[in-house]
């Protein structure tokens, strides 16, 4: 069969809250996904078998998804047979306009043939996937269709290496998955009942008097930062990048960034001077003992260090779950690899400073080094032995001589994987959703390949049915 | 004709228990083969291996570990006794994990070879009216480990190391038949380093004066205790040395004697004037070569406390050459339980067994099977197989009975199988001549090595060594999966294997009609 224009296809990514849905993509690059619509669908009191795609009289609110799990299996069916059936009928308006317009040239494009990648969670069972399989086949007419896992999605969105760890943190689950060998493990992986809402509760505690609507806006507002002795540690050891600011970018201009964002130099550079102005003008906020936000009402509320202690509970237990899960993977040399390229998504880790605060709890969890109190009485003993007159010098001397210990336990490296730069619209809009642009890049590869044999075809599903989806192992 | 179907397999292993579906590569979950559940209230069950892990954790949590006790669901020979914990655990993982219907999907259960047979029946019957009664599945397959393992991967004799975590057992398949009388084990596997890492450690920071890990309950301890930093220690130090331990220090004591000698022999011509200048050179060529590898230092951190364990090669070599020679830890165990010797000894008594076998019946058609039970006198102390799966023994009457007339007896409709004869002339079809040098050479040209603590580094080369020490005279194939997770996985996916076949009749089937008949004919 001839490879499917770009234009046609379809990207589904539901998730608890929201989906993400992007018709056609884009031919130079990837895009931030068109439409994110409410991940509900109402259902009606009287007829059970009667859905509806918003309010009516006598009907159920119904969330088909929840903490990455389907909930509802009838109800996400139907959920997903709105969100295409919406996509198709937008897509016919469209082209009527654009036929209408005299300025248009060209085919129309075809709305028979269209492949359709939807993106699902590691919770999903088998018979789940079977059946929406079944579903798209044979109540929505598709013809080309696939599934791709968030976490592997994830991986090709970092175009990284066969090994890492995909942490993904929802409102209220964490994902911790383990990525061997272009595989997702999720025989050992972990969803833990703890997720972005964990941060609400820590904060109740911390902050008694404030109510829960107050605390969900100081958690999305910009002052709300993580920051912990253990990641200022490591920032003066270099480990986080130098210190806290961009150094880098007030000094030198990033030419490349400033092309591909398609803006006017002239503006872009005024903006620079903009910002230079007024960060000399204000103090960083994790140098400020108080900081203040505006509640719903516009009052203005001034909270202290406690805006910067709201994940501690959360990092910690995530960083435990990690080494719970990474200690059942039994090669060494993949697992090794595996903390070179730690993957955190979700909404929750685009939280100032969360990514790195996670980091710095997992070195100071899992790295294996000599232990500080060993490490300073062994250069002490080294000191001891040396004659006096050596002594006094060796004082200003870094201490390097004292030979690192060596372990051959993993890992002796613990890092984040590296975002892509070459995305300028995602580099913009955030990380929180790679596996959306993950999905457009396998979709991409996949539908435009001149043969058919990583997704699912008519004629495929006609032979062996929907367990055919197990004979495409992406 | 063929089916397209799709079977739920489970493994009980004796560390853990491994579901999936027959058409997938990967199982769906593996769960540990125990549970936690809580003092106060007997409902409340903990099956995930990670919130086991946060209530055994010595960190702050919602959860506490002195409100949680531990219970196994097999016992020591890996065998499952606890079918309450069973019948949970299978409740949670059809739930949580597979979120199926039971009764629309094929069980095949992937069991230890058990050789007695009425230890079998019993085994097998619980998991029948679990898997009928309680799960409403239509039908369910019983395939044996070794001998899935051995047809997966194409063949039909194999010598199979498993090496566990409650000990190693071989297992001799001839013809594709498991020799029963070849069948050798021990007790030293995975469990057993456990306890030698453990205390090993122990000792460690005992010199150091260290504190050990927390006070919790004692078995919730333990468990913690394998789960953490034990796994981690297995993991990344353990070794196994590629020989005798022992013979390879005296090897190096020898070396460094020969090289003093030398050294010495060299300060005497030096005393006399003839070779100056070249002696200091020459000198701290020998320190390097007298260099005993075996002395050399590697760093542990125990994690639990930050500390660092200082411990040599010869050490860590020494925590695994427990399991080649036990005797060395403990007066108490015999030296024949070593593994190369258990090993030896299940090839030699496959040969005794099979060639024995050869001169006594020549007339037999049936083979092996009814030979062996012609030595021990009765016709159901065998395990009788269709492929890989297991016909269920008779039922054996105190009295020593016949079969047939047991039979009627019982009026148990599972032992009238038409498949029996059939499958038996097949497999014994082929056995004119058996001389043990052709056994011999079989066996060990098809040495497969699995289970998790065959993982160790350097497993595989020594019982390569051991093997070629005992049986120079052979050639020695080995076959040992490279891909460590699949190793960890394998009984499982010869199960899967095995239920994949192109027909049912390839294997034995029992469906719940069969089974109400056999329970409403026995009452």
């Amino acid at each position: 069969m001839a490879p499917f224009k770009l234009d046609n296809i379809l990207i589904i990514y539901p998730k608890s809250e929201n989906t993400l849905v992007q018709f056609g993509l884009n031919d130079e690059t990837f895009t931030v996904p068109e439409f994110e619509i409410p991940t509900k669908i109402y259902k009606s009191i009287d007829d059970e078998n009667k859905y509806y795609s918003s309010k009516e009289y006598r009907t159920l609110e119904v969330f088909p998804i929840r903490n990455g799990s389907i909930v509802n299996l009838p109800a996400f069916l139907q959920f997903l047979k709105v969100v295409y059936g919406s996509v198709l009928s937008k897509a016919r308006d469209d082209i009527k306009a654009a036929m209408a317009s005299e300025t248009y040239i060209g085919n129309a494009p075809d709305l028979t043939n269209i492949p359709v990648m939807i993106v699902s969670q590691n919770s999903w069972s088998n018979l789940e996937q079977e059946t929406i399989t079944q579903f798209c086949f044979e109540h929505l007419k598709m013809n080309n269709f696939l599934f791709v896992q968030s976490s592997l999605a994830t991986t090709y969105a970092l175009i990284s290496q066969p090994h890492s760890i995909i942490i993904d943190i929802g409102a209220n689950h964490t994902d911790v998955i383990p990525i061997i060998d272009y595989m997702a493990l999720n025989h050992v992986s972990s969803k833990m009942k703890f997720g972005g809402n964990h941060i609400n509760e820590t904060l109740k505690r911390l902050l008694p008097d404030f109510d829960d609507e107050t605390i969900e806006i100081l958690k999305k507002s910009n002052i709300f930062e993580v920051v912990n002795d253990d990641m200022k540690k490591l920032h003066n050891i270099g480990i986080l990048g130098g210190s806290k600011e961009n150094d880098e970018d007030e000094g030198s201009l990033n030419v490349v960034d400033i092309v591909t964002s398609g803006r006017d130099t002239r503006e872009v550079l005024a903006e620079r001077e903009k910002m230079k102005h007024e960060k000399h003008k204000n103090v960083a906020n994790t140098d400020l003992e108080f900081n203040t936000f505006w509640d719903k009402d516009g009052k203005e509320i001034t909270v202290g260090k406690q805006r910067f202690q709201g994940c501690d509970d959360l990092i910690i237990k995530i960083s435990e779950m990690v080494g719970f899960v990474m200690e059942n993977v039994q090669d060494q040399t993949k697992v090794r690899s595996a903390w070179d390229n730690i993957i955190i998504t979700g909404a929750t880790s685009s939280i100032e400073g969360f990514k790195e605060g996670l980091l710095a709890q997992l070195i100071k969890d899992h790295l294996v080094i000599e232990p500080e109190e060993e490490k300073n009485k062994r250069e002490q003993d080294v000191l001891d032995s040396l004659p006096a007159y050596k002594r006094n010098r060796s004082k200003f001397m870094d201490s390097s001589f004292v030979p690192t210990m060596e372990y051959t336990q993993v890992p002796s490296v613990i890092k984040l994987a590296k975002y892509p730069e070459y995305f300028p619209n995602w580099k913009k809009h955030g990380y929180s959703e790679i596996p959306f642009l993950g999905a457009q890049i396998v979709a991409k590869q996949v539908f435009t390949h001149s043969r058919d044999i990583l997704y699912i075809t008519r004629e495929k599903y006609e032979e062996s049915g929907p367990s055919c989806i197990w004979d495409i192992e992406f | 004709m063929s089916y397209e179907k799709n079977s739920i397999v489970i493994n009980i292993g004796s560390y853990s228990t491994i579901v999936g579906f027959s058409n997938t590569e990967l199982p769906s979950c593996v769960l540990p083969s125990s549970y936690m559940r809580k003092k106060s209230n007997n409902d409340e069950y903990i099956f995930d291996k990670y919130e086991m892990l946060q209530v055994a954790s010595p960190r702050h949590h919602e959860l506490n570990s002195e409100d949680y006790d531990v219970f196994t669901l097999v016992d020591n020979n890996g065998l499952p006794y606890n079918w309450e914990g069973i019948m949970k655990q299978w409740e949670y993982i059809f739930q949580e994990k597979l979120k199926c219907l039971t009764e629309e999907y094929p069980l095949v259960i992937v069991i230890p070879m058990i050789s007695k047979t009425t230890q079998l029946r019993i085994i097998m019957e619980k998991y029948m009216e679990l898997a009928f009664d309680k799960f409403n599945f239509p039908i369910i397959q019983f395939i044996i480990e070794p001998l899935a393992t051995t047809l997966s991967m194409g063949k039909k004799n194999a010598l199979i190391i498993d090496i566990g975590f409650n000990g190693c057992k071989i297992t001799p398949v001839y013809d594709g038949i498991i020799i029963k009388n070849g069948i050798t084990k021990n007790k030293f596997g995975g469990s057993f380093l456990d306890y030698v890492v453990n205390n090993f450690i122990e000792k460690k920071l005992d010199d150091d004066d260290v504190e050990m890990g927390n006070d919790s309950d004692e078995s919730i301890k333990t468990w913690w205790n394998s789960n953490t930093w034990i796994q981690d220690f297995k993991h990344s130090m353990l070794q196994v040395c590629d020989k005798d331990l022992g013979e390879l220090e005296r090897y190096y004591q020898e070396q460094e004697t020969m090289y003093l000698k030398q050294q010495e022999q060299m300060k005497q011509l030096g005393g006399t004037g003839i070779v100056t200048g070249a002696v200091p050179a020459f000198n701290s060529n020998i320190i390097n070569m007298t260099n005993n590898p075996l002395t050399q230092d590697k760093n542990y951190l125990y994690k639990p406390s930050a500390r660092t364990i200082k411990l040599n090669q010869k050490e860590i070599l020494n925590l695994t050459e427990y399991l080649f020679k036990p005797q060395l830890i403990s007066a108490k165990f015999n030296k024949d339980e070593g593994l190369s010797e258990i090993i030896s000894k299940s090839i030699k008594k496959t040969a005794a067994t099979l060639s024995s076998n050869n001169n006594s019946t020549k007339d037999s058609e049936s083979g092996i099977n009814e030979n062996e039970t012609a030595t021990t006198n009765s016709n159901s102390n065998m395990i009788r197989t269709v492929g890989a799966s297991v016909i269920i023994p008779p039922k054996i009457n105190r009295s020593n009975k016949s079969d047939n007339i047991d039979n009627n007896n019982n009026k148990s409709k599972f032992l009238d199988d038409p498949n029996l004869n059939h499958s038996m002339n097949e497999n014994g079809s082929n056995t004119t001549t058996r001389t043990p040098e052709l056994i011999y050479s079989s066996l060990l040209t098809n040495v497969i090595i699995t289970g998790s603590t065959s993982l160790i580094l350097g497993m595989e080369q020594r019982i390569i060594q051991e093997l070629s020490i005992r049986f120079p005279q052979y050639k020695l194939i080995t076959f040992a999966n490279q891909y460590m997770m699949d190793r960890s996985l394998q009984n499982w996916l010869s199960g899967v294997t095995m239920s994949n076949l192109p027909t049912w009749e390839l294997g034995r089937w029992y469906s719940r009609g069969e089974w109400t008949v056999a329970q409403s004919s026995l009452t």
